[in-house]
Order: C-alpha cells, then structure tokens, then sequence
C-alpha cells in the first residue's frame, strides 16, 4: 500500500485525536504530526485544510476564531460529541484491524 | 513580510467560492503560511527561501484546490476510504474494475462456472428476442417506413376471426382517383409461381405488383431497374421481371449478366430487368417474395385477370405513402369518406365495408387476431426464457454467496480500513457486472450461431412451396440493447443480494464468527435460492412434459384416415390458361395412367384441402337442412366445412363409409346432385335420423343436394380438434381445375412419385406439378406448431434441469464445507456415516420439497396457456404433474449425494484441529 493511501485512510483519526483534549488551530495540528511522528508524516497546507474542512462539514469538529491580546485572530478546532463518537468507533475497527493483520501475518510466520 | 493573500486568492478563484467564506479561507491560510514563515526564518533560511518554500506547499500537487472544490463545493459526505481514489467517481469506478478483475481472475473456475451459466440464460433470451425482433419488431427494409400504411377493407362480418381483408382492385382505381393524402399508393397481389428449371417446375413465392410498388416503397434495384410505370403500362410491357437477390445467387450465379435473360413463370416468359436489394422482403419478413410481376390489366394470370375486374373480389394488398406533413388520421378521415362513397356507389359489394389504415410498421402478417396471436406467442416465449435466465442468476448467487464466505476476511479489513457500506456493495457489483458483461458477450455469439441453425432447421421443413426463409436474423442494435438489459438485470437479480450480504459484515464479526459455521442469514438467503430454483426449473420441466407427451399423442391419436402408404401430388392447369373441360380431360387421362402404375391398390382426386395439411384455403360455407332453409336467413346457418372429391377417395384416404355409398363416376355435373356427410354433421343436422336421402342446402351454391352418403369423422385442421361437420360434394359436379391427386400403393412411395410427376409431364410438361410428396409429408406443417413446442420447452426444461443440478450441488457442497466441524464432533461424539449423510441429504430434500411445493402452484397457473396447443392430454395432466416433480426430487438427491459421501468421510480429528 502506498504511502498517500495510508495517510488518507489514517488522517481523519490522527487530526480527531489531535484536538480530542483541546481545541487546537490548524498550523498546530499540522506540527504536531509533523512532530510526534518524528518527520515521518507531514500534512501541508494544501492538504490540511481541505481535511478540517472536511471534517468540520460532517460535523465531527467545530472551528472558532478566538482572538487573543497582540496576535491575529486564529480559527481553533474543537472535538464535536459526534466527533467523539467517530472517533471512539475509528479506534476501535482499527484496533481490530491490527489485529486482525497480526493474525494474518502471524499465521503466515507460523 | 511576503503578502499571502494575493497567492491564496489567485488559486481559489477558479472554485468561485461565496465571497465570504473565500475570504474566510483566505484569511485562515495567510496565517498558517505566515506561521511556517516564521518558523522557517527562525530556523536560519533567508526570506526569499522561506516564502518559495511556503508557496511550494502550497501549490503541492494542485492539492488544495482539488481538495477545496470537493468539500466546498460538492460537500459530500463520503468517509475518506482506502482506495476509493474518494476524488473522482470515475477513476474510483475503474478502480472497482481492476479490482473485481484482478479477483476473479485468481478464481478462474468460479468465474467460468458463472460466466457460462449466465451466458446460456442471457443467451436464451437473447436468441428468442433475436427472432421475435426480425418477426415483430424490426421497421420494414424501405426508405422511410415510419411513412407507410397498409390500407385494408374492414368487412361487417368476420371469416374465420377476420375482419381486415384485402382490398378488390376496382376498389384500389377508386382510391389512387379520389385519395390526395398519398403521394404514392401501390397494390400488390402474393401469389406463388411455378417457376421453369431444368430440373422441372418449382414453386417460389412472388407477387404480382401496380408499376408504382417499388418507387412507393423506395427501393431501387442494386442492379438494372425496377419497374416504372409508364413503361408497365405499354402493351406488351408487362413481360418483365425483378428477382430478389437470393434468386439471382441461386439461380443465376449472382453473375450481372443476368439482366435480358428470359424466365419461365405458370408456362409465360418474362425478362429479368433488375434484382432487389438483398434487405429487401418484400414486407413479408418470413415468407419474403423471390420474383416480382407487374400486375396489369391484359395479365396472363387467370385468377389475376378474375380478380382485376372484379369488385367483389378483396385480394390485392394495398399500401400507400403519406405526402409529408399528412398524419395517418388526416388520411384514415378521408379513407373513411371515400369508403362510404363506394358504398353508395356499389351497394352489391361494398355495403357495410370501411377502410382500415394501420401504419405498415406494425402489420406483421394480417391486422387484428392474426398479429395478436403472434404477440401472445411471442410473450409465451419470452417469459419462459426469462424463467431460464431467472434460474440462471438465482444460480450465480448461489455461487456468490457461498464464495462471499470464504471472502469474509477480505471484506472484514476493507470495511475495518474505513470501506463503507455503499462501497463493498459497488465493488461487489462491479464483480457481478464484470460476469454478466462476460456472460452477455458469449450470449451474443451463441445467439449468432442459434439464428444460423434455426433458419436452416427453418428451410430445412417440409413446406408447401420453396420458402427460403429469410428472417433476416441478425444481431441488431435492438438485439444488443436487449442484451445490455438482460445483463443488467441478471447483475441485479444474482449480484445484489449477495453484494448486501456481504456488506454488512463487519471486522468485528468477522473475528467473533472465526470461520465457524457461517452466518444464519446467509444460509437462509441460500436455502431460499435453492427453493426458487427449484420451484423456476420445475415449472420449465411441467411445460417441457406436457409439450413431449402432447406431441407422443398426437403419433398416437387417430386421424380418422390411413395416411401411411399414400403419396399426393397437386396440379393446376389453369395457371397454364386450361377451361374447365380441358382440365377434366387433363385429369382424366392422369387418372387412368397413375391407376394401371405397379403397386396402385387406387387413385382419387380432391381440391387442394387434404386433411391435415396447410394447404389451400379454407373457407367454412353456410349449410343448412334444405328443410330448415326458407325459415332461416343464409347468414345464420352453420359455417360448416366443405370439401370437393372424387370417385375411390374415401377407399383410397381410408375413411371409412358408415352408411350409403361414396361417389360414382356418374355422379357429374349432368347428374342429380349429391353429397356425402361425416358423422358429425349428421349427427348436428339429423339427430336420431337416417341422413341419406336427406337434403343440404349450401351458401353459396344455394340447390338442394341429397345426402347419399355417411362417412366417419377424421381429423382435419388439428389433431386436437373437436369433431367438425364437414360435407363432401362432388368433384365432378363442381369441377374444380385444380386438383390434388391420393395415390394408395401397396409398394414403395419414391418411386411412386416419380411416375406421377414423370406421367404429368408425358401428358402436358407445361401443367404445374405441385408437391409431389407422401401424405405424412404432407401432414408434418400441421403437427410442426406442437412439434416446434417440444422442442423448445424440452430445451428449456432441459437446461433448466442441469442449472438447477448444478444449483443444488453447489449450495448442498458449501453447506457441508461450512459444516465440517459441526460433523467432526458429531462424528467424534459417535454419529454413523449413515446418521451423517442422511443429516445432509434431508436438508436438501427439505429445500427440494419446499420447491417442489411453490413451483407446483405456479407451473398450474403456467400451463393453462399451453392448453390450446395440447393434444390428448389436459394442461393438468396427473402423469406430468406427478412425474416431473418426482424427477426433479431424485436428480436433487444425486446432486447432494457426492457432498454427502464427502461429509461421510470426515475425519474428526482433522476437521477439529482445522480450527
């Protein structure tokens, strides 16, 4: 499987993850992926954006502009209940992908 | 500091946002660009690197853009999937296809088994709508047929079921006088010739045609001309001919010198002018003309000559091309104006007659029951074909739930991967649509090869006169438009279910079910699939039964006379320009030289109407008691059969004579007039009487005839008929010119026929000499419908039969495949082999049963239609209705023997280890 097909499938969740515990802005999230995934995963502002917005459409996230003393104003994105239940579900089937990959792949080293 | 806003609005422009949430984007983008700006620069790059590096992201891949049109614009509400592609519907839609490709070629057997199947249900269909579109659908083969009508004499009273006849040609002057809707009206007049070939005289059809036919029609010719008709109209003009196509390929070689040569046609020359188009038939898709004659005034044709000048006679066909901008309505009001004149004007003939426009398209053979039967047949056939493609798909689901199983892994990771539901469903449909596009594509060359036999089976009947049926079978637009529909719905009607199934597997059941038994719902889907199958074959099989012990009675039912051992022959004389008195010489002589011929027991002549035979027309008379004459009007009494013959007839046909005598030579025009009756119509006329000496009026003869005789009734239209009254006069008294002749030997009958036609020609090589053949040869058009029958439902039921074997198996070999464990521990736990096939076989008797149960119910819904081409036998017939059922049981049970056995020998160590 390609790289960009990877990312596709697992964009939706790392970026729902991202704002779970708080509301973050867009520049952010594209840093801490950037980040924590030690460089191995970049979303750009050509394909960032388009995703929140995405998501933001469907409801699972929410964008505010917050201004704060000295800054430009900023659009925060903040987890939606619904997001949260997306979000719970995503997990759940791709924990059980990985298992279920395990099993495959365990099997065809046994 | 570097000014986004301008880069950012440059590449949002062409999406055409609303202005504020372009601005809002706008505003969103130019501070994350700022902030990796900053960033950038602090980290140690030059402005100028930074702001490329940040427009570069910008810019990567038209990614934005792209991106942004779909969720501002379209804002759908699709998850992101793996391999959906999820931008384009089309790249995605071919992303289906090489997937569902590349899986089926890794299950080769699986798709060829499908493919096959499919491709006899699709073929089935396609190759009967392939003949009902050349015979009922296709617009006829001239220049703007939408343009046509046939223009028909609508009588007062039916004969037979017909009300639409020809018109008379007087009547056709009168209409090309006053009409003004038609820029062009053509009369024609079919007819078969006996045409003059070094290996004697053959009959073709052909008609006799106005100057104007083929310029109304707009056909040319693809070689020299048609007729015009001025050049008809000069005396002696008329001696020319036009050949079809296939005439002048057979006959002529297709060699162009054709053109100036001379044929012979009833004794008169003609000389070939041109050849008709190859597409061109004529308007008779199934008996289509071989040679066109002008039809004029001086014409050599006897009955042509009667006819021309005869109002009352209804026999030229007309038909006519409305002038642009006419509607066929404007046209019917004057026809109908015009009619009423005539009936003014001809009150003998004409009273009571309107003229009918039928647009020439929809004509087949004759407006009204005529055309309306060949629609009903054509239904019957169509909905049994559909039940064998119905079997067909319920076949490939089968098969594709069973393998939807073992993908349940597959499925499970695309669904866990974010698949959603409308996905799996379209990728399975694609896979469906893949099979049935395959299984379509070799329908279409099974549907070629088919036509191809049954035009040759077609030509290869024994048919009155040399048809050469041109049907014209071709796979057309409308063949493959037709077949892009079967594919359709064969995807929907065996993909769907399946494909639905399938979907709604989820990862999580996947790992709870752990390839364990399956789930129920799939094999209740399966269960039902097999009882539709059953149920569809067996309706096929109760149709294929009826037709097959339909046909064995019909060999066995009596018809009323001896057919074996007797050759006939048909003459006409008068078609060579014989009176009457020539003629009787003519047959005289036959007579007496066919009687002294080796082997001749006896020799009779008869009109055209032998019994059981398509040939000659007949034309049920009014009869009635003389008795009961003066108190009824002719139009009220009995429309009874009538038949002329001569002396020896009933001896040599083997009819036996019940009371009085059969025809003497003495019984001629001088002498009293006589008649002999079958029981039948004694019984109807003079119940509990003795009939002879009893007198008959008849229609259209209308003098008393005295009844000498009684013979038993025979069959003579059906084999299935109810007795019909039927009156035998004469056939010296009425003199008939032509005849047929019954020759009873006691030898062989080839040989026979060879002296008939050989002492014809001694006599007079000029007389037509028709049909020489034996009686049951003779006979075979008349049991062809219920023969034709047999053959298709047998056909049908047959692979019905074999895809419901082929269904059952499959279904009975998964179930115990998915049952392998289950059988394991009851084996473990000390189940006889005995216990376990009988387990596996009742389930599938079960199904069977259940089947056989529904497909009853609809097969005696199905098969009253067939009643009326059933001999002997009821359309509930006890044998077929038990029978059938019976067999289909028992070809059920040896379809789930093997898996059966194979249960039997389950090991349970291994099937338990298997886990």
């Amino acid at each position: 499987m390609s790289e960009i097909e990877w990312k596709k499938v697992s964009a939706e969740m790392l970026i729902l993850s991202l704002v779970e515990a708080r509301p973050r802005h867009g520049y952010e999230i594209s840093q801490l992926i950037e980040q924590r995934s030690g460089g191995a995963v970049r979303f750009y502002v050509a394909s960032l954006y388009p995703l929140l917005y995405r998501l933001e459409k469907r409801g699972w996230i929410q964008g505010r502009w917050v201004e704060k003393e000295g800054q430009r104003r900023r659009r925060y994105y903040r987890l939606t209940p619904q997001g949260k239940r997306v979000l719970a579900s995503q997990r759940r089937g791709w924990r059980a992908f990985v298992e279920a990959i395990n099993r495959i792949t365990e099997a065809e080293n046994a | 500091m570097p000014d986004w806003k301008p880069e950012i609005a440059r590449r949002l422009a062409p999406l055409k946002l609303d202005p504020v949430r372009e601005a809002e984007i706008t505003e969103e983008l130019a501070q994350h660009l700022e902030d990796r700006f900053q960033e950038l620069v602090s980290r140690g790059a030059t402005e100028d690197q930074a702001q490329r590096t940040a427009l570069a992201e910008l810019s990567d891949e038209d990614l934005l853009t792209k991106g942004l049109r779909q969720v501002e614009q379209e804002a759908p509400r699709k998850p992101i999937v793996l391999g959906s592609g999820g931008h384009n519907f089309l790249s995605s839609l071919w992303q289906d296809v090489r997937y569902s490709f590349r899986q089926l070629r890794r299950n080769p057997g699986f798709a060829a088994v499908a493919i096959l199947t499919l491709a006899l249900g699709i073929g089935a269909n396609t190759a009967i709508f392939s003949v009902v579109d050349a015979v009922l659908l296709r617009p006829l083969p001239v220049q703007h047929s939408q343009q046509l009508v046939d223009v028909y004499n609508e009588i007062p009273q039916k004969i037979l079921f017909i009300r639409d006849v020809p018109l008379s040609y007087p009547e056709y002057e009168d209409l090309v006088r006053q009409s003004t809707c038609f820029s062009g009206l053509a009369a024609y007049y079919a007819d078969t010739f006996a045409l003059e070939r070094q290996s004697g005289s053959w009959l073709v059809p052909g008609m006799l045609v106005t100057g104007n036919y083929f310029d109304t029609l707009g056909v040319g010719a693809v070689l020299g001309r048609t007729f015009d008709s001025a050049g008809v109209a000069k005396p002696g003009g008329y001696a020319v001919a036009v050949i079809s196509h296939s005439l002048w390929e057979r006959q002529f070689g297709g060699n162009r010198n054709v053109l100036g040569k001379t044929i012979e046609l009833n004794g008169n020359l003609f000389t070939v002018i041109g050849v008709a188009p190859a597409s061109f038939n004529g308007l008779a898709p199934v008996a289509a003309p071989q040679i066109w004659v002008p039809l004029t005034q001086e014409s050599w044709h006897v009955m042509v000559r009667w006819s021309l000048e005869n109002r009352g006679a209804n026999s030229v066909q007309v038909v006519g091309r409305l002038r642009p901008g006419r509607t066929i309505q404007q046209a019917q009001t004057e026809m109908s104006t015009i009619a009423s004149r005539l009936a003014a004007q001809y009150p003998k003939t004409d009273k009571g007659h309107t003229i009918q426009l039928f647009p020439a398209n929809q004509v087949r053979i004759l407006p009204g029951e005529v055309d309306k039967t060949l629609y009903r047949a054509s239904a019957v056939l169509m909905a049994v074909v559909g039940l064998v493609l119905l079997i067909a798909c319920t076949n490939v689901a089968a098969m594709s739930l069973a393998r939807a199983a073992s993908r349940r892994k597959e499925i499970a990771v695309r669904a866990a991967l974010g698949a959603g539901r409308w996905r799996l469903t379209r990728q399975l449909l694609t896979e469906s649509l893949l099979l049935a596009l395959g299984g379509g594509a070799a329908a279409v060359v099974m549907t070629r090869v088919a036509n191809g036999e049954f035009v040759r089976a077609l030509n290869a009947l024994p048919l009155p006169a040399e048809l050469n049926v041109t049907l014209g079978l071709h796979v057309d637009y409308r063949v493959l438009i037709f077949t892009m529909l079967a594919v359709a719905l064969a995807t929907m009607l065996f993909g769907l279910a399946p494909a639905l199934q399938a979907s709604r597997t989820t990862a999580a059941d996947v790992l709870k079910e752990e390839g364990r038994g399956g789930s129920g719902r799939r094999h209740r889907l399966l269960s039902a699939l097999v009882v539709a199958q059953v149920a569809a074959s067996l309706v096929l099989l109760v149709c294929a039964g009826l037709s097959l012990r339909s046909v064995f009675n019909a060999y066995r039912i009596n018809p009323g006379f001896q057919p074996r051992g007797v050759v006939t022959a048909q003459f006409a004389p008068n078609v060579v320009g014989y009176n009457a008195s020539q003629a009787a010489t003519f047959y005289d002589t036959l007579g007496r030289r066919v009687k002294r011929l080796p082997g001749v027991t006896s020799a009779a002549f008869s009109d055209n109407l032998l019994p059981l035979t398509l040939r000659g027309l007949r034309r049920p008379t009014n009869v009635t008691p003389s008795a009961m004459a003066a108190s009824l009007p002719e139009k009220q009494w009995p429309l009874v059969d009538r038949s002329q013959v001569g002396p020896g007839y009933f001896r040599t046909m083997g009819i036996p004579i019940l009371r009085g005598r059969e025809f003497l030579k003495t019984d001629t025009a001088k002498a009293p007039r006589v008649a002999v009756v079958n029981q039948a119509l004694a019984r109807n006329f003079w119940p509990g009487q003795d009939p002879i000496g009893k007198r008959l009026d008849i229609g259209d003869i209308k003098k008393e005839w005295e009844v000498v005789g009684v013979v038993a009734t025979a069959k003579y239209v059906t084999l299935g008929e109810k007795p019909r009254p039927l009156v035998y006069l004469s056939i010296l008294q009425t003199g008939n010119s032509s005849r047929s002749i019954v020759v009873r030997t006691s030898g062989a009958t080839t040989p026979l026929a060879a002296s008939i036609r050989r002492i014809s020609r001694q006599i007079d090589p000029k007389v037509p000499v028709l049909d020489v053949e034996t009686l049951s040869q003779a006979m075979a058009p008349a049991l062809l419908l219920p023969k034709l029958g047999v053959d298709f439902f047998g056909l049908a039921g047959l692979l019905g039969l074999v895809l419901a074997c082929v269904g059952i198996y499959g279904v009975i070999a998964y179930s115990v495949s998915q049952r392998t464990h289950e059988i394991g521990i009851r084996i473990a736990l000390g189940a006889q082999k005995r216990d376990v096939a009988r387990m596996i076989l009742s389930r599938s008797l079960l199904l069977t049963l259940a089947g056989v149960g529904i497909g009853l119910g609809l097969a005696l819904a199905v098969t009253r239609v067939l009643a009326d081409i059933l001999y002997g036998i009821s359309a509930t017939d006890p044998v077929t209705f038990i029978g059938v059922p019976v067999l289909l049981v028992l070809v059920a049970l040896l379809a789930s023997y093997v898996p059966a056995r194979r249960a039997t020998r389950v090991d349970p160590v291994v099937a338990l280890r298997n886990e």
